[in-house]
């Protein structure tokens, strides 16, 4: 009985999916005319399209509102790509006659349901259809179940200067995801519009270290007032991320009060923290740290080594004559070789 | 079981054991075969909920200003005819920050000569670390009219030899091994590298899809269109990579439980890959036994990590036209599986390495170690038994439906699969086509598939090492 069933069974199964697989061939085959005729109608409308951001001919764009309207989910992946090669006035334009023939009511639309890649295409999209209902919509999306659709929503609209709550939904919501790096650019949008928000986050010690440093990233980059307080007082976290952040962003920042930070970042314990500041001091030509870098050549640590090597050829002649020195007198060592190697991807990248 | 009457006890122990091997038999093959419908209702719901897009333009948009920069680490033995093609196609890759670093792991031809003639070379200089072994680096070329590429020069070390020295003259984060006879397509890495955007913390290695390149339209290292081989090995060999991506490695993805990423295509974190002492020597299965290790490695260590497959960057890569080639291919991969379960085989089932240990090597032991002889005995016994009427008709269609029937589901469950969620077969012929291949592939090309890996079996137990003569043809542009 046993055996007999898994004969069945398999005979049913095989014959089941050749069955569905003939159907599939057979509705290849009738859509193949279908999808023809789409992307003759596709390159029709596209020359259309290039042609009125030219000519702006009224009568055309009453062809165009109406193939736009007629075919609305073409229309709408057409546009994704034709504002990819228009931009400025001509883009405007087009967005005006798109949202008359109902393609942003269909982005907003798509917005709310359906599957996950529509909901991010849409909440991508309806930046070139600013008005209070996309506003709205892009509000609402911001709660989405998925994360990138939220995050997109919340970085289209930050964009598009609407007001957006920066509540403790999201700020969770952002705390939460942790590590994806989307979140930086969302981040990156609310430290235009909401810095105190974001310094708030900085400063809460029970957010997680990646959502801290990234909000601390974007502040820098906003140059608000208080920034260099706000790094500073980061300066001995006991958290290697923290701590790396705090270089970075002083060597972002370039400010002098920083520069002791920097100086006593060479000698941390943690390896991260050394290269960063080295990068630091590479980056802000920081003449007087210059012995410091040289004696990182001799780090036990790579990267820390390649690191201040790279920042020692950035600090002018003076780094220059320094590795030189080093190859001359240190010869075929770790020491000389690091030295010979920076110098000569120097050369090859100057 | 329809067996004759024994009078004497030596015949019911023959019978007895007769039982025993054909419920062995058979409990295996319910087993594999319950194994691919798992399968099955995993890469559905995996691809169902994670549908790729398809626009390509949206990709660079949505993910350019976040994607880490990428080393794509090139192995090169003996390609002194296709090589210069290749690196172009990969210095034209579509992704904002990568560098291509192409190691000559000693060839005996031109390969050398053909890269510094190809790009302009000069010997260059170039700080690194051996943080990984392998073979003394005989020189470093460079060029300034192409900064993203750096080529090694080095002692003949083996793929896994040539991937370490990549590794160590690496400066990105992430690193991409591909074969240099692969084509990978112009988005390839930016669709790759978004396990690493969504979850830069966790994800320590991404594999891609591997595709069969015969008989697409090639030019200058890049396919210009989708075609079926005209070669029937390499036609079963286009379903069988199908159902191998599509299927399996999604499947074990959704589960966490992946242990092989192709080393035509696959990228890691560097850093993890240097914790567990870079690609392993002395293996032919250099790919499985990475994958291994890190899960091993970070499993001991108690890291929350993450090993993904994502079905849409694919790879082209040129499939072996001959018996001979193919077969030896075959054994040589079971040989690298054997190698890897073998030497890990403290993880099987140890509640310490949790899926990994369970349905990943216990999918490893059912499958590659197992399911070969286990199959390759059915052959040999149903059959016999049958004719000498020791054995049911009952007996003898399961085996059947097991070992053939089932097989055609399977596979063309795959080709629904694909045509449903991907429709990367742009002919309707080409569909057709591949429905009957689904099915007669069952009836040959299996068995013998079998024995290419019992060959592979004994070749493990004799200690036969190296990878063996893999003659190409190349590909053509047309």
């Amino acid at each position: 009985m046993f055996l007999t069933l898994i004969w069945e069974i398999s005979l049913g199964l095989a014959a089941i999916s050749l069955a569905t697989m003939m159907i599939l061939i057979v509705l290849r085959l009738k859509s193949a005319g279908r999808i023809r005729a789409e992307s003759e109608r596709r390159d029709t409308l596209l020359d259309q399209m290039l042609e009125w951001t030219e000519t702006g001919d009224a009568g055309q764009a009453a062809a165009i509102t109406t193939a736009l309207s007629q075919d609305t989910k073409l229309a709408t992946n057409l546009l994704i790509e034709v504002f990819e090669i228009v931009r400025g006035e001509g883009q405007q334009r087009l967005a005006a006659l798109a949202e008359a023939a109902g393609i942003g009511d269909r982005l907003r639309r798509d917005l709310t349901a359906g599957p996950v890649r529509n909901r991010l295409a849409a909440a991508e999209g309806l930046a070139w259809f600013p008005s209070a209902a996309t506003s709205e919509a892009l509000g609402r999306a911001v709660l989405d179940r998925h994360d990138d659709v939220s995050f997109t929503a919340a970085t289209t609209l930050s964009a598009l200067d609407s007001d957006l709550m920066f509540d403790e939904a999201l700020i969770t919501r952002l705390a939460q995801v942790n590590s994806s790096r989307r979140i930086e650019l969302v981040l990156a949008q609310f430290a235009q519009t909401r810095p105190e928000a974001l310094l708030q986050l900085v400063v809460d010690a029970h957010r997680s270290d990646r959502i801290r440093t990234a909000s601390l990233d974007a502040l820098t980059q906003t140059g608000i007032e208080g920034i260099l307080e706000l790094i500073l007082s980061l300066e001995h976290s006991p958290s290697t991320d923290m701590r790396v952040a705090v270089a970075r962003n002083l060597g972002s920042l370039g400010h002098p009060e920083g520069h002791h930070t920097i100086a006593r970042y060479l000698s941390d314990a943690r390896w991260e923290v050394r290269c960063k500041a080295s990068e630091a001091v590479g980056r802000l030509g920081l003449l007087e740290l210059g012995p410091q870098l040289c004696d990182l050549l001799l780090d036990d640590n790579w990267w820390v080594r390649h690191r201040a090597g790279e920042a020692l050829a950035k600090l002018g002649d003076d780094g220059i004559n320094a590795l030189q020195e080093m190859v001359a007198l240190a010869g075929q060592t770790p020491l000389g070789q690091t030295a010979e190697h920076v110098l000569a991807e120097r050369r090859r990248s100057a | 079981m329809d067996l004759a009457n024994f009078d004497i006890p030596m015949d019911a122990i023959v019978t007895s054991l007769l039982e025993i091997v054909l419920l062995i038999v058979i409990s295996t093959g319910l087993l594999q075969n319950g194994l691919y419908v798992l399968q099955l209702v995993l890469a559905m719901r995996e691809l169902a909920t994670q549908r790729p897009e398809k626009r390509a333009s949206l990709l660079w948009r949505r993910y350019a200003e976040i994607s880490p920069p990428i080393s794509l680490l090139v192995p090169a033995y003996n390609e002194e005819i296709s090589i210069v093609d290749s690196l172009r196609s990969m210095l034209a890759l579509n992704y904002p920050d990568f560098e291509v670093i192409a190691v000559n792991d000693g060839s005996k031809d031109g390969t050398l000569q053909a890269m510094i003639d190809g790009f302009g070379l000069m010997p260059i200089l170039r700080h690194y670390t051996e943080v990984v072994p392998h073979e003394p680096v005989r020189g470093l070329y460079g060029s300034p009219q192409y900064p993203r590429l750096l080529v090694v020069d080095k002692g003949n070390g083996g793929k896994s030899d040539a991937l370490n020295a990549g590794i160590n003259l690496s400066r990105f984060p992430i690193f991409c091994a591909v074969d240099a006879d692969s084509i990978l397509e112009s988005d390839a890495l930016l669709r790759a590298v978004q396990p690493f955007i969504d979850d830069p913390t966790r994800t320590v290695a991404v594999g891609g899809t591997i595709r069969i390149a015969n008989g697409c339209r090639i030019e200058r290292g890049r396919v210009l269109s989708f075609g079926l081989p005209r070669n029937l090995l390499a036609l079963f060999q286009t379903m069988e990579y199908l159902r191998a991506f599509l299927m399996a490695r999604l499947a074990w993805s959704r589960l966490r439980t992946l242990t092989i990423i192709s080393g035509a295509f696959g990228l890691f974190k560097r850093q993890t890959v240097i914790e567990v002492g870079g690609y392993s020597h002395r293996t032919v299965g250099e790919d499985m036994e990475l994958v291994v290790k890190i899960h091993r490695h970070l499993r001991d260590r108690g890291q929350d990590y993450q090993i993904v497959f994502v079905p849409e960057p694919v790879c082209w890569t040129e499939a072996p036209e001959s018996w001979r080639v193919l077969g030896r291919q075959r054994s040589r991969w079971q040989r690298g599986a054997l190698e890897t379960f073998f030497r890990h085989r403290d993880m099987l089932f140890r509640p310490r390495y949790g899926r990994i240990g369970l349905l990943g090597f216990g999918h490893v032991l059912v499958v590659d170690v197992l399911g070969p002889p286990i199959e390759v005995l059915g052959y040999l016994l149903v059959p016999m038994l049958w004719m000498l009427g020791l054995l049911s008709v009952e007996y003898l269609l399961a085996f059947l439906a097991l070992t053939f029937v089932f097989g055609i589901f399977v596979s063309v469950a795959s080709l629904i699969l694909e045509e449903i969620e991907l429709q990367r077969v742009p002919r309707v012929m080409d569909l057709v086509l591949l429905t009957g291949i689904a099915v007669i592939e069952n009836f040959g090309y299996r068995q013998i598939s079998n024995l290419w890996r019992l060959r592979g079996m004994w070749q493990f137990l004799r200690g036969v090492q190296g990878w063996g003569v893999m003659s190409r043809v190349g590909f053509r542009s047309t």
